[in-house]
C-alpha cells in the first residue's frame, strides 16, 4: 500500500484523539531530552575513566619510606639520597612530592613569560632530576631535567620541563619554548629546558589535565618520601620485589615501606566515574523503561478503542499486514512529532546545564542515537497492538459492544 | 468523609480490575520516584547547611582567586576556587588569638600522618589539627566521650588527647565506643577522649575546604604541631613541602582556616582592625555568609537532579496516559453513574483521586526502593565518606513533589471525562 494514502486516516485519527496523542508526544520529547543529557553524561565519566594519561601506566611503581616519626629535612634528603642510589640500580626512579594519578586534591601554579604575554594556569610537579626517565616521559624537543640539572649562569632561573599544551598556550608553537625565560607562582623562576608530549598525571578529571610543569625540587616532607620506578615491560613484579628489598634494607627501622604497582582502577576518581556512568545508565534505562511499559499496558485499550475503526478497515478490503503498517506508520509518525519537540527542547535544555558544566555538550551523534532509541522503542510498543489489531475480524464492524 | 471513603472504595476496585495494568502504572511511579529520592539524598549531602553554625562564627577570609575562580568554573570541581579564600598563615593566626577578642576560635586543616591503633601497624592517618575551641564553636555532638579542653591545651606539656570522627572510628574500631583507646600518631600515643557524631548524609560546614581527608580523620590539638610538624593537605598560595613545618609556621602561606566566635560590641570592629593592620585583603565572614555559598549542590550533582525531575516529568505524562485510557475504556460506567445523578464534579474527584492514589502508592512503593538505590549509589560512588542518609527532609519533599504529580497526572483524564455528556457514554452500551 502506498504509504501516501496511509497518511491521510492517520493525521485523521491524530487530530481524532489528539489528548492521548500529545501525551505520547510530549513524553516522548522529554524522555528525548532526558535521554540525550544521560548520555551526555555516560560519555563524559566515560572519557574521564578512560582519558589517555600519557604515561605508561603497566611499567609505573609506586614505593613510600613513611617515616614513623618526623624526620629533620635535611635527614629526609638524605634518606632520599641513599634510596634513589639503591633504586636507580633497579629501574629508573625519581623522588616526586606526590604519586600519579592522586586521590588528593591541589592548586595550579599560573605560569607567565618572563617576556611578557598571557598567563596559563598549569599543576606543577616537583621531582629529582630523574623524572623524565622514570615516568617515561617524551621529551620533544631539548633534554630531561638530569642533562641540565642546576641554574643558569647567573643562578636565577631553574631548568624547568613544560607540556606541549602549555608550550603552545605560552609561546605559540612548542619548539619556541626552549630557552624561554618563565615564572611560575609557585616556584619562582624557570627556564625552559624541553618540552614533553603531554602527559595527565592527575588524570583526566582536572580541569586542564595535560597542562604541567615539571620543576626540579628534593622531592621529601618530615613524613613520607615517594618514588616512581618504571620498570621494562613484563617485570614489574620483580622490580617491586627488588625495589622492596632494597628500600627496607637499608636499616631505617623507623620507617613503613609500601612498595605497589600504579593502579588506575583503585584511585578515588577511577571509582568515582565509573561508578558514574553505571548510575547514569540506570537512569538512562529507566525512563526508557517507564515509557515503553507504559505504552504496552496501553496496547489492549489502543486496540479495544478503535476496534470499530479497523473492523471497517477490514471489512473494505485491508489486509492483516496493512492494518500493522498503519499502527506502525501511526507510531513512526508520532514518535517524529516527539522527537522534532524533543530535539528544539534539548537544545534549550543544554543551554541550561552548560552554563552549569560546560563539558555538557549535546553533539549531533548523541542525539542520533537517542532518537534511534525512542524510534526502535515505538516501533517495539506499536507491534504489540498493531499485531493485536490485525486480528480483528471485518465482523468486528458491525458490532455495536 | 464518607464520601472519601466511598470513592476510595471504588478507586480500589477500578484499580483492582485490571491488576496487571496497575501494577505497571505504580511501578513506572516508584522507579522514577526511587531514582528521583537518589538524585536528591546524593545533592543535599552537599547543600542546604544553613543553620549548622551559629551566627556569631567568622571565618577570617580574603577574596578567592579570580584565576582560580575562572579556572575551576563549570568543571565538577567548581567550588575549589574558592577554596583559595580560607586559608591563613600560622603568624595570623597567633596575631589574633593574642587578641583575646575572641570568647573561642580555632584553626582547622588537615594533614596526613603515619600511625593508628597501638595494636595494629601504623598506616596512612588523616589528621585534623584544630582547638579546643572547635567543638565549642561548631557545637560537636559526641557518640561517645567527649572533646579535649582548653585545660588540656594549656598544661605543659599539652595532655596527649585526641577525638576521633565517627567515620575513622567506624574504620579503625568498627563502630564501638574507643574511649580510653590508645592510638599512635607520627610516634606519640594519645589516648581517643571521644567519637564524634556525623550528621546524617550531610557534610558539616567546616568540612569544606579542608577536603578531601576532611571526614574520617582523627582530631588533635594544635598544641601538638610543633611536635607532629604536619604537613597540610591544602595550602594556599600553596607551600614549599619540602622545607618542613618550621618553615611553614613562619611562612606567609595561608595553610589553615580559622574560625571564630566573637561577642556582640566592639570585639568585631577591633578584630577587623587588627586584621587590616595585619593585611588589607583580609576580611572577618560570619558562618551564615559561608552556608549560603552552598545553597546549591556542586554542578555534577545539580544536574543530576535536573534529569531525575525530567524522569519524574516522563513518569507523570505516562501516569496522564494510562489513567486517559483506562478512564475512556470506562466510558459505559461512567455514564451509568452521570445518568443517575452523578455530577461533573464526583467524576472529576473520583477520577482526580484514582491519579493521587496511584501517584502516592507510587512515591511510598518509590522510597521504598530508594534505599537500595541509595546503598548502591553509596557504593559506586565513594565521593566523600559520609554516608547518605534519606532523612524526614527529604521523604517530605518527595510526598509532597509526588502529591502534586498525582494531582497534575490526575487533572487532565478526570477534566475529559467529566466533561463529556453521559448521553455519549450511555449510547455506547
Amino acid at each position: 500500500m502506498n504509504p501516501s494514502l496511509e497518511l491521510g486516516p492517520i493525521l485523521r485519527s491524530l487530530r481524532h484523539h489528539k489528548g492521548a496523542f500529545s501525551l505520547l508526544v510530549l513524553e516522548v520529547a522529554l524522555g528525548f531530552v532526558m535521554l540525550t543529557h544521560t548520555m551526555i553524561a555516560i560519555r563524559n565519566y566515560y572519557r574521564l575513566y578512560v582519558h589517555p594519561v600519557g604515561l605508561p601506566e603497566d611499567q609505573l611503581v609506586i614505593a613510600r619510606r613513611r617515616f614513623l616519626h618526623p624526620r629533620d629535612i635535611e635527614q629526609a634528603r638524605g634518606a632520599a639520597r641513599v634510596d634513589l642510589a639503591a633504586l636507580n640500580g633497579i629501574a629508573p626512579t625519581a623522588a616526586l612530592d606526590t604519586a600519579p594519578l592522586p586521590d588528593a586534591a591541589a592548586f595550579p601554579a599560573v605560569l607567565a613569560p618572563r617576556a611578557g604575554g598571557r598567563e596559563v594556569l598549569a599543576w606543577p610537579l616537583y621531582a629529582t632530576p630523574g623524572v623524565a626517565g622514570a615516568l617515561g616521559l617524551d621529551v620533544v624537543f631539548g633534554t630531561g631535567l638530569d642533562a641540565r640539572g642546576g641554574a643558569d649562569a647567573n643562578g636565577a632561573a631553574q631548568p624547568v620541563l613544560i607540556t606541549w599544551t602549555v608550550a603552545e598556550q605560552l609561546y605559540g608553537t612548542a619548539d619556541r619554548a626552549l630557552g624561554q625565560n618563565l615564572t611560575g607562582s609557585t616556584f619562582g623562576t624557570g627556564r625552559v629546558v624541553g618540552v614533553v608530549r603531554d602527559f595527565a598525571f592527575r588524570g583526566g578529571w582536572v580541569p586542564a589535565p595535560n597542562s604541567f610543569v615539571v620543576v626540579p625540587a628534593q622531592a621529601v616532607t618530615e613524613h613520607e618520601i615517594i618514588y616512581v620506578l618504571r620498570a621494562p615491560a613484563g617485570r614489574r613484579a620483580a622490580v617491586i620485589d627488588a625495589a622492596t628489598a632494597a628500600l627496607a634494607g637499608t636499616a631505617d627501622a623507623d620507617a613503613a615501606i609500601e612498595v605497589k604497582r600504579l593502579e588506575r582502577e583503585t584511585t578515588r576518581f577511577a571509582q568515582l566515574s565509573s561508578g558514574a556512568v553505571i548510575i547514569l545508565i540506570w537512569t538512562g534505562f529507566l525512563v526508557v523503561a517507564v515509557a515503553l511499559a507504559g505504552s504496552l499496558a496501553l496496547a489492549s485499550f489502543s486496540v479495544a478503542e478503535r476496534t470499530r475503526q479497523i473492523g471497517v478497515r477490514r471489512a473494505l478490503g485491508a489486509s492483516r499486514g496493512e492494518i500493522v503498517r498503519y499502527f506502525l506508520l501511526e507510531n513512526l509518525v508520532l514518535t517524529t512529532f516527539g522527537l522534532a519537540l524533543g530535539l528544539g527542547l534539548a537544545a534549550g535544555m543544554n543551554q541550561m546545564v552548560r552554563r552549569i558544566m560546560a563539558d555538557m555538550v549535546l553533539t549531533a551523534d548523541l542525539a542520533l542515537l537517542s532518537m534511534a532509541v525512542f524510534l526502535t522503542t515505538g516501533l517495539l510498543s506499536a507491534l504489540v497492538p498493531a499485531r493485536r489489531a490485525a486480528l480483528i475480524p471485518p465482523w468486528a464492524a458491525t458490532r455495536t459492544l | 468523609m464518607t464520601d472519601v471513603r466511598y470513592n476510595l472504595r471504588l478507586v480500589g476496585k477500578s484499580l483492582r480490575r485490571d491488576p496487571w495494568f496497575t501494577l505497571v502504572m505504580v511501578l513506572g511511579q516508584a522507579l522514577s520516584v526511587s531514582i528521583f529520592v537518589t538524585a536528591l539524598t546524593t545533592s543535599q549531602r552537599y547543600a542546604n547547611m544553613t543553620g549548622q553554625v551559629r551566627g556569631d562564627v567568622f571565618r577570617v577570609e580574603r577574596d578567592p582567586n579570580a584565576a582560580l575562580m575562572r579556572f575551576y568554573r563549570g568543571t565538577q570541581f567548581e567550588v575549589f576556587g574558592e577554596f583559595s579564600a580560607n586559608y591563613v598563615s600560622v603568624p595570623t593566626v597567633r596575631a589574633l588569638g593574642a587578641t583575646g577578642l575572641p570568647t573561642a576560635s580555632t584553626v582547622n586543616f588537615v594533614s596526613v600522618a603515619t600511625g593508628g591503633p597501638v595494636e595494629g601497624p601504623a598506616n596512612r592517618l588523616p589528621v585534623r589539627f584544630c582547638d579546643a575551641g572547635f567543638f565549642e564553636i561548631f557545637d560537636v555532638a559526641f557518640r561517645y566521650g567527649g572533646p579535649f579542653t582548653r585545660a588540656d591545651e594549656r598544661t605543659s606539656p599539652p595532655v596527649p588527647v585526641v577525638v576521633l570522627s565517627d567515620l575513622l572510628n567506624q574504620k579503625l574500631y568498627a563502630g564501638a565506643d574507643s574511649t580510653g583507646r590508645t592510638i599512635r600518631i607520627s610516634g606519640r600515643d594519645f589516648r581517643v577522649a571521644g567519637v564524634m557524631r556525623q550528621r546524617a548524609g550531610k557534610l558539616n560546614l567546616w568540612d569544606f575546604g579542608v577536603a578531601p581527608e576532611n571526614i574520617a580523620n582523627v582530631v588533635v590539638p594544635f598544641a601538638f604541631a610543633d611536635v607532629l610538624r604536619p604537613m597540610p593537605v591544602f595550602s594556599y598560595p600553596p607551600v614549599a613541602a619540602n622545607e618542613g613545618w618550621r618553615a611553614i609556621a613562619e611562612s606567609p602561606s595561608g595553610v589553615t582556616e580559622y574560625w571564630l566566635r566573637l561577642p556582640a560590641g566592639e570585639a568585631r570592629t577591633q578584630i577587623e582592625a587588627v586584621l587590616a593592620s595585619i593585611g588589607p585583603q583580609w576580611l572577618l565572614r560570619s558562618a551564615n555568609e559561608i552556608a549560603a555559598r552552598f545553597s546549591k549542590p556542586p554542578p555534577p550533582y545539580r544536574i543530576f537532579v535536573i534529569l531525575t525531575l525530567v524522569v519524574l516529568e516522563v513518569s507523570v505524562i505516562n501516569l496522564m496516559r494510562m489513567l486517559l485510557a483506562k478512564a475512556t475504556s470506562r466510558a459505559a460506567e461512567i455514564g451509568i453513574h452521570r445518568a443517575l445523578g452523578a455530577g461533573r464534579n464526583v467524576i472529576f474527584m473520583r477520577q482526580l483521586l484514582e491519579g493521587v492514589v496511584v501517584s502516592m502508592v507510587g512515591s511510598v512503593l518509590g522510597l521504598a526502593l530508594a534505599m537500595p538505590t541509595v546503598t548502591m549509589f553509596d557504593r559506586l560512588i565513594p565521593d566523600l565518606p559520609v554516608r547518605l542518609a534519606v532523612t524526614p527532609a527529604i521523604v517530605a519533599t518527595t510526598l509532597l513533589i509526588c502529591l502534586l504529580a498525582g494531582l497534575v497526572s490526575g487533572i487532565y483524564p478526570a477534566w475529559r471525562i467529566a466533561s463529556v455528556a453521559p448521553t455519549r457514554y450511555l449510547g455506547k452500551i
